[in-house]
């Protein structure tokens, strides 16, 4: 079994950090054959890891870096004006008030032109379920996390789909404003697994993202527009954040 | 050097692209070695660094200028150098005829074999412990460096890596006895 002392003072050897006084206390302790086997096989662990440190190189990767970077970013390319408008009209001013004016009288052409809307039937409406123009799904870009969370509707409630395939474990908690929307109710798809999740007024912590798919279920107050904070953390080091917006 | 950084960081937010190459430029080298010590893959390490200056780069509007671009780049590094590892299985090429990367001595056998013993012990260890024994032994940085860039207090990083140590310690026995 460990000696916590003997431990702490190895460490504080390795790190260069021993005062006089632990120095002794370590000798001491040393003389002990077994804390002496765990403190040699501690310290030669490390030199050996240290001996066989990969030998430092150098690359040159910065054009192609800039080369992806600026095939990302490529501007759109600026047309030239070389239509018989702007030569017409030369003066900035009046080519923009005539364009400006022309852009009035195309809309309200094409407003005009629009048929009139149909009432919708009710009765096609009842039982309607679902928006799926405004489901969206957000694809994790993460390289810890692979998957997506679904948001989708019905009706008042914001069902969001947490089915993500963490490579290691990771919890999730979603935070929202209380003002705007309150947990309706929280699945677990998985529940022969280890995950467990709770709620709050304003949050919804999910555990175990490795091996477990969540539906959690929130009420909107007011069908107005959102957002729900996610944060991904593993333990207390963040992997990432992500802002789900909820768009009625 | 926090300040040049955060010059440069602010200019690429501006928009002048180009200033994102003088940041490649300044840790290209280190991300490399980083990716290469945790990895021992000279070419998947590559992939790695240039990924992740890539992604540094996208996400570069929401960088917390309080922060050290240095820790920063790091840390993306790290966890790409990581979660591809897992990925690949931490599968190691070893070819008598090709022999690793980074030992290209011919007769130098026992190093090789200790280099693949060594690598596979710490391929064992948790991705937690396995970024501290790197970020303190090989890239030798400071408690309060590693700190930044795990996001963990210096106490808390320090008492992860005790924990690390004494497994590298068991699994390099492990290792060895297998």
């Amino acid at each position: 079994m460990l000696n916590t002392k003997l431990e702490e003072l190895t460490n504080k050897y390795i790190d260069g950090e021993l005062t006089a006084p632990e120095k002794d206390e370590l000798n001491v302790l040393l003389r002990d054959k077994d804390k002496k086997q765990y403190f040699d096989s501690v310290v030669n662990s490390l030199d050996v890891l240290k001996r066989n440190k990969p030998a430092a190189e150098q690359i040159d990767i910065t054009n192609s870096v800039m080369n992806t970077i600026r095939k990302q970013t490529e501007p759109y390319m600026k047309k030239t004006m070389s239509s018989g408008f702007t030569q017409n009209f030369r003066g900035a001013k009046i080519g923009y008030a005539l364009s400006f004016a022309l852009g009035v009288l195309i809309t309200g052409i094409i407003f005009l032109l629009q048929p009139g809307y149909s009432e919708v039937d009710e009765a096609f409406t009842k039982g309607t379920m679902s928006n799926p123009d405004l489901n969206r799904t957000y694809f994790m870009d993460e390289s810890s996390l692979n998957g997506s969370i679904k948001v989708e509707y019905s009706g008042e409630i914001v069902i969001l789909d947490v089915g993500l395939k963490t490579s290691e474990a990771i919890n999730c908690k979603l935070s929202f404003s209380e003002s705007q929307f309150a947990v309706f109710g929280v699945k677990n798809m998985e529940p022969q697994s280890k995950g467990n999740f709770t709620t709050g007024k304003n949050s919804v912590h999910l555990s175990h993202l490795e091996s477990n798919h969540y539906l959690v279920f929130l009420r909107s107050f007011n069908r107005t527009p959102g957002k729900i904070d996610a944060r991904f953390f593993n333990e207390d080091v963040n992997v990432t954040n992500l802002t789900i917006d909820i768009n009625y | 050097m926090q300040e040049t950084d955060t010059l440069l960081v602010i200019e690429v937010i501006k928009g002048n692209t180009e200033a994102f190459g003088l940041l490649v430029e300044k840790y290209q080298n280190q991300m490399y070695n980083l990716a290469l010590q945790i990895t021992r893959d000279a070419d998947l390490s590559k992939d790695i660094v240039q990924d992740s200056f890539v992604k540094a780069y996208q996400k570069l509007s929401g960088f917390d200028q309080c922060r050290k671009f240095f820790s920063w780049i790091y840390r993306i590094v790290l966890n790409e150098a990581l979660n591809t590892q897992k990925r690949s299985g931490f599968f190691i090429r070893f070819d008598e005829d090709n022999p690793p990367h980074d030992y290209s001595k011919e007769n130098n056998i026992e190093k090789d074999e200790t280099s693949l013993k060594v690598q596979k012990a710490l391929n064992r260890l948790a991705a937690k412990y396995k970024s501290l024994i790197v970020l303190k032994h090989y890239q030798a940085l400071s408690y309060e460096e590693i700190s930044e860039i795990v996001k963990l207090p210096p106490g808390k990083v320090k008492s992860r890596l005790y924990i690390a140590r004494d497994s590298l310690r068991k699994s390099l026995e492990n290792v060895y006895n297998a």
